[in-house]
């Protein structure tokens, strides 16, 4: 099965790492810098999702316009970055 | 960089100005992609026919350029991707079936096929990929069986085959015996009973026109099988593995294009910050270009190994995602819905992944060629 093959397991934990992330940023209160945070691994999970659909994900019919549909909300509602650190 | 590639690169700059005016319609109606015949590019100079056939090349620095090697390509085509990789791709030539042809044909063959693509623009197709097995040749089903009276029956489907609605003529693998050896390529016109070619709707690249192509008992002949006398270790896979080492230095070149565009877009039109926060990009463009030269020089000197054109493709690939992305993040909210060239980018970027190879498969590849020392110094050759 193909999620059996090392590369590709490579690739999942890659996405489950950063779907990971954006569950802890938004675990108590979330504030604007974590939220745009949020969305931009949700773009990182995505494109690591789109890699493993290969062609597929490039079809509108697809898995890629849920993701697609993801980026566009994320670039809509997302709060601007912020510079700086803790 | 030598003075030529550096003219060479300028023409190609002010020959892209010329697909400006189309950009965002081409990609909202992929229909319209013959249209871009009129946009005043020369196409028939661009589209890499073989010298015999095309007697009126561009020139450059006193040289004539048939843009039929993979150096020659990368220069160009990356700058004509900074104004639109989709319309690079829909243009009419024999691009990657037209090496297979160069590689396997017999002269009557090759005559038919580039004769008919310098007479009339003709859109070409490689039928590789399946829709169940993508491009692993041990799952491939489309087939070519004997029809009892001499000739041959070609069934089966072939997807995310760019340009194929539109084409013309192209190359169809297909089995012909059991095997690894057993696959073969066949020289095919589209206008075939049995042969069907239907556009798939795509997020990015949609000038490309991706589609699907359906043959049912399509009827063959000797002469349309390509290769049928050389041994059996130099026919269908051997064309395809270095098909896809000769192009794939191109396509990171596309890539490359795209990532350019999207990082000058920002720099130029996005908030003074923009340059700042993309501050390693200039780099990075720097790099994967030297990178993707490297890689298409190797691809001109021996097709066979194709070790640093995975490595373009990987980096090439990275960069047009990361940069792509990056770009529109300057912007803020809304950047995609007001800027639809930023958006187009970010669309654009996605197919790079995956034609001719994902970067899983360039990884394996990369590592295998390094492990067994075909990563040597490029600038001594």
């Amino acid at each position: 099965m193909t999620l059996n093959l090392p590369p590709v397991r490579v690739l999942l934990a890659g996405a489950a790492a950063a779907i990971a992330e954006a569950h802890a940023l938004l675990t108590g209160q979330p504030d604007e810098a974590d939220l745009h945070r949020v969305h931009r691994v949700l773009d990182e999970a995505g494109r690591v999702c789109l890699h493993l659909f290969g062609a597929t994900g490039f079809l509108t019919d697809g898995p890629g316009s849920e993701i697609r549909v993801a980026e566009l909300l994320g670039d809509t509602y997302s709060p601007p970055s912020t510079v700086g650190s803790p | 960089m030598t003075e030529f590639h550096s003219a060479l690169r300028g023409l190609a700059r002010d020959l892209a100005d010329l697909l400006r005016p189309t950009v965002l319609t081409v990609d909202r109606d992929p229909s319209l992609a013959p249209t871009l015949l009129d946009s005043g590019l020369p196409w028939r100079q661009l589209m890499g026919l073989p010298a015999e056939y095309n007697p009126e090349p561009l020139r450059v620095c006193g040289r004539p350029v048939y843009l039929d090697t993979a150096v020659e390509q990368v220069i160009v085509l990356e700058e004509l991707a900074r104004v639109d990789a989709g319309a690079v791709l829909a243009q009419p030539g024999p691009s990657m079936s037209g090496f297979v042809v160069s590689e396997l044909a017999d002269r009557a063959q090759y005559e038919r096929y580039f004769s008919r693509l310098a007479d009339q623009p003709t859109w070409t197709f490689f039928g590789m990929t399946e829709p169940n097995h993508g491009s692993d040749p041990a799952g491939m089903s489309t087939a070519v069986r004997t029809d009892g009276a001499g000739g041959y029956l070609l069934s089966g489907t072939k997807r995310f085959v760019g340009n194929g609605a539109r084409a013309g003529i192209g190359v169809v693998f297909a089995r012909r015996r059991p095997g690894p050896l057993g696959i073969g390529a066949v020289l095919l016109e589209t206008d075939r009973p049995g042969f069907t070619g239907i556009g798939l709707d795509t997020l990015g690249l949609r000038a490309l026109q991706l589609s699907e192509l359906r043959m049912q008992d399509v009827p063959l002949t000797d002469d349309d099988l390509l290769g049928k006398d050389r041994p059996a270790t130099q026919q269908g896979m051997w064309a395809a593995v270095r098909t896809f080492n000769r192009y794939r230095p191109v396509v990171s070149s596309l890539a490359l294009g795209v990532a350019q565009a999207a990082y000058d877009y920002a720099v130029t039109h996005g908030p003074g910050r923009a340059a700042d926060r993309l501050a390693g990009y200039p780099d990075r463009l720097r790099g994967t270009r030297a990178l993707v030269l490297a890689a298409a020089r190797s691809a001109d000197r021996d097709p066979a190994d194709g070790t640093l054109a995975s490595a373009a493709k990987i980096r090439a690939t990275q960069l047009a995602e990361q940069v792509t992305l990056a770009a529109v993040d300057c912007f803020g909210p809304g950047a995609r819905w007001d800027h639809p060239l930023l958006d187009k980018y970010a669309r654009d970027a996605r197919a790079f992944e995956f034609m001719e190879g994902t970067s899983t498969i360039q990884r394996l590849n990369l590592a295998q060629g390094y492990l067994q020392g075909r990563l040597a110094d490029d600038r001594a050759a």
